[in-house]
């Protein structure tokens, strides 16, 4: 049998190989903007290696799986007609919406409509030959890739992604969907998407990232986002992760606000195997707030972990954040959350909680709230509950003739509503209700 | 319409109901005193199904069906309606949502079709004004930050709706001021009909004022010691339940 170690170097140099053989082919195609930056962070990412369990940040959640598959970076050409994609849109004809099939962005099949002035919603690369004093500012700035294998390995394979730029001033009506889908017939591939969110002075967007899948096979999204609030500026950013029970995920999200902006995040995971979120809030301009919702349910043997991580650089910021989680059979659900309050960032609000419910004997979950506050005049707390179902609330729905399993689900379905009314897009919650009701009734 | 014949009861291990017997008819309402621990939550309790009680012994026969045999929730839609002495709170379930599903859980056993949202809300409207509740409950979340009497109000509006055959009110009037009391007790007998019964447990005389009873009963260790009419809950009030402590040793030690 082979030694961990010995997996997780093999591990390495097949992403090592890979990256040369994709560099000598000419990949990515059409000139490459990012070349020098893929090498330095190659170069990183053969350094680092792939986190272990030994890592204090990766204590609950072994990668290994991960690790012992050799993933192919070709994702099989995937078909889909207008049909199914339609089973997986959220809005109306008006909106937005950017299709990705196995991780690539498919133009045809987008919609884009006439755009307010000024405003970008484009192709990663196609960016950086058309809008480059835009993107280049930003790209690759705030992802700390040096310190963080996955995303250094997301950056040096990245080429497949969208840029969003608001000017000010700009409201975007219409949200911007980011519809993924997963088709993989039986090809184990990797993808490393990538989204650079700029919105600009006073301006305001929501996004809506989905993620679903039409067969049941292993893959492996390693997405990484990056996100500028500039002053004033105001985004909604609601994610509905329901991919296949077999499949892998690592996402690192880093946001960048400025003064009295305001980010607003609903993170929903339903799906995946192994799912880990990395979610880094940077509060640095005066006055900006943001608040984090979460919603996870592992069943079976999936096993969701959400790092957030909320710096607090400037004074007189909020920040809010509550997530909740519902764990049965195997399932098991990780949770860690650190405040940093630095030494100037007086006037601190910053409000944290985590809520499990354990269903199963064999539930596990692992949460760590933690406050690092070096300023003297700041309001903070934190706290974490593991329960089981009232049984008082049960008797009481079942005293008024409610049946033992509906019971269940509209006291599981109450607890986890609290994330979900957290999205405000009122057009999408009576698809979203359906959906966690029906999730809630397989768990039964 | 409900006849229990030498119930024994026990809580983990202890018996705490030691054989009641009890006839219920329909158009009747029986009132249960008696001291603190004399049984009178575990009798609520054991008829509306809750879990953790054992029957030693005994039977409770409902419309002519074995009533123990029943999930709570087939007692519920069979007719039987528990207002809890301690209405539970249910953060995220509306009012609206909690009693419309209840409702058409009950309809649908009763072989009726389930009421839609415009014919239901104008139920639960004049159902509301019998208990002098504002509709702006209707949004909150089940008994969530509800006042003391504002629960025990909501149970009366349930009630209203569900239009059980038999309600047992689990003292009810605990922990209310006169004025919800009265609320309470002008629903309680709005809702009193030839057809269905009611058991009204209380510590007190005071709610009998309000719903003159039929029966009284006196549960005492156990055991149902006095029954007679009103006058009964009368003698109790000006007696305590002390006379009763001693004719009850007194006739222990014969």
């Amino acid at each position: 049998m082979k030694t961990a170690q010995k997996e997780y170097q093999e591990a390495k140099e097949w992403y090592l190989k890979l990256f040369q053989q994709w560099r000598s082919q000419g990949q990515p195609p059409n000139g490459d903007p990012l070349s020098a930056l893929r090498e330095n962070a190659i170069k990183r990412f053969a350094e680092l290696g792939f986190p272990h369990i030994r890592m204090e940040e990766w204590k609950y959640t072994s990668v290994e799986p991960i690790v012992r598959r050799r993933f192919s970076l070709e994702a099989p050409p995937a078909q889909v007609d207008a049909e199914t994609l339609a089973r997986f849109r959220y809005f109306e004809q008006t909106s937005i919406v950017l299709v990705f099939l196995n991780g690539r962005f498919q133009p045809e099949w987008s919609v884009i409509p006439r755009l307010p002035q000024g405003v970008i919603i484009s192709d990663l690369l196609q960016a950086f030959k058309q809008h480059e004093a835009l993107i280049k500012p930003h790209f690759a700035r705030y992802l700390a890739y040096k310190d963080e294998a996955f995303a250094a390995l997301n950056t040096a394979f990245a080429w497949q992604g969208i840029f969003v730029y608001l000017p000010s001033n700009i409201v975007l009506e219409q949200p911007i969907h980011l519809l993924n889908l997963a088709h993989p017939g039986g090809q184990e591939f990797a993808a490393n998407p990538r989204y650079l969110f700029v919105l600009g002075a006073n301006s305001q967007a929501t996004i809506l990232e989905t993620h679903n899948f039409l067969n049941d096979s292993a893959y492996f999204y390693n997405q990484a986002s990056e996100i500028v609030l500039q002053d004033g500026a105001r985004l909604q950013h609601i994610k509905i992760q329901d991919d296949s029970r077999q499949s892998f995920r690592v996402t690192t999200t880093r946001v960048v606000q400025k003064n009295n902006s305001h980010y607003h995040a609903v993170s929903i995971d339903l799906g995946g195997l192994l799912v880990r979120n990395n979610l880094t809030v940077d509060l640095d301009g005066e006055n900006s707030e943001s608040h984090l919702y979460g919603f996870y349910l592992a069943t079976e043997r999936q096993h969701i972990d959400n790092h957030t991580n909320i710096n607090h650089l400037k004074p007189y910021c909020d920040s809010n954040e509550m997530y909740k989680g519902i764990l049965t059979d195997r399932g098991r659900g990780v949770f860690s959350g650190t405040i940093y309050v630095h030494r100037n960032a007086q006037k601190t609000n910053a409000f944290q909680s985590n809520k499990n419910l354990l269903l199963s004997k064999e539930a596990e979950i692992d949460t760590k709230p933690q406050l690092k506050i070096f300023a003297d005049d700041v309001k903070c707390s934190h706290g974490a509950t593991i329960g089981q179902l009232d049984e008082d609330a049960l008797f009481y729905l079942r005293q008024r003739g409610i049946e033992e399993t509906e019971a269940h689900v509209m006291l599981r379905y109450a607890f986890a509503a609290d994330v979900f009314d957290k999205i405000g897009l009122p057009e999408i919650k009576e698809k979203l209700d359906n959906l966690l009701k029906e999730r809630l009734e397989k768990t039964l | 319409m409900l006849t229990i014949k030498n119930l024994r009861v026990a809580v983990e291990g202890n018996e705490i109901l030691k054989g009641i017997n009890l006839e219920i008819k329909a158009g009747e309402t029986h009132a249960i005193m008696g001291p603190n621990g004399s049984g009178k939550s575990t009798l609520a309790n054991v008829l509306a199904g809750k879990e953790g009680y054992e029957v030693l012994e005994g039977e409770v026969r409902f419309k002519g069906k074995n009533l123990l045999e029943m999930p709570p929730e087939e007692r519920a839609r069979e007719g039987i309606f528990l207002a809890f002495q301690y209405p539970v709170e249910i953060p995220g379930v509306s009012m609206a949502t909690f009693l419309r599903t209840a409702l058409n859980a009950v309809r649908e056993h009763r072989g009726e079709p389930p009421v839609d949202a415009r014919t239901f809300l104008n139920l639960l409207r004049e159902k509301m004004q019998l208990v002098e509740m504002d509709e702006k409950f209707l949004n909150r979340s089940v008994n969530e930050g509800f006042s003391g009497g504002e629960k025990k109000r909501n149970e009366i509006l349930q009630m209203a709706v569900l239009d059980p055959s038999l309600a047992i009110l689990d003292e009810t009037d605990s922990g209310l001021d006169i004025d919800a009391l009265r609320i309470v007790a002008n629903g309680v007998n709005q809702l009193r009909r030839k057809d269905n019964a009611f058991i009204v447990i209380t510590h007190y005389q005071r709610l009998l004022d309000y719903i003159v009873p039929d029966y009284v009963h006196v549960l005492f260790d156990g055991r149902i010691v006095e029954s007679g009419d009103k006058e009964l809950a009368l003698h109790l009030e000006e007696h305590g339940y002390d006379w009763l402590k001693k004719e009850q040793t007194s006739a222990q030690t014969l």
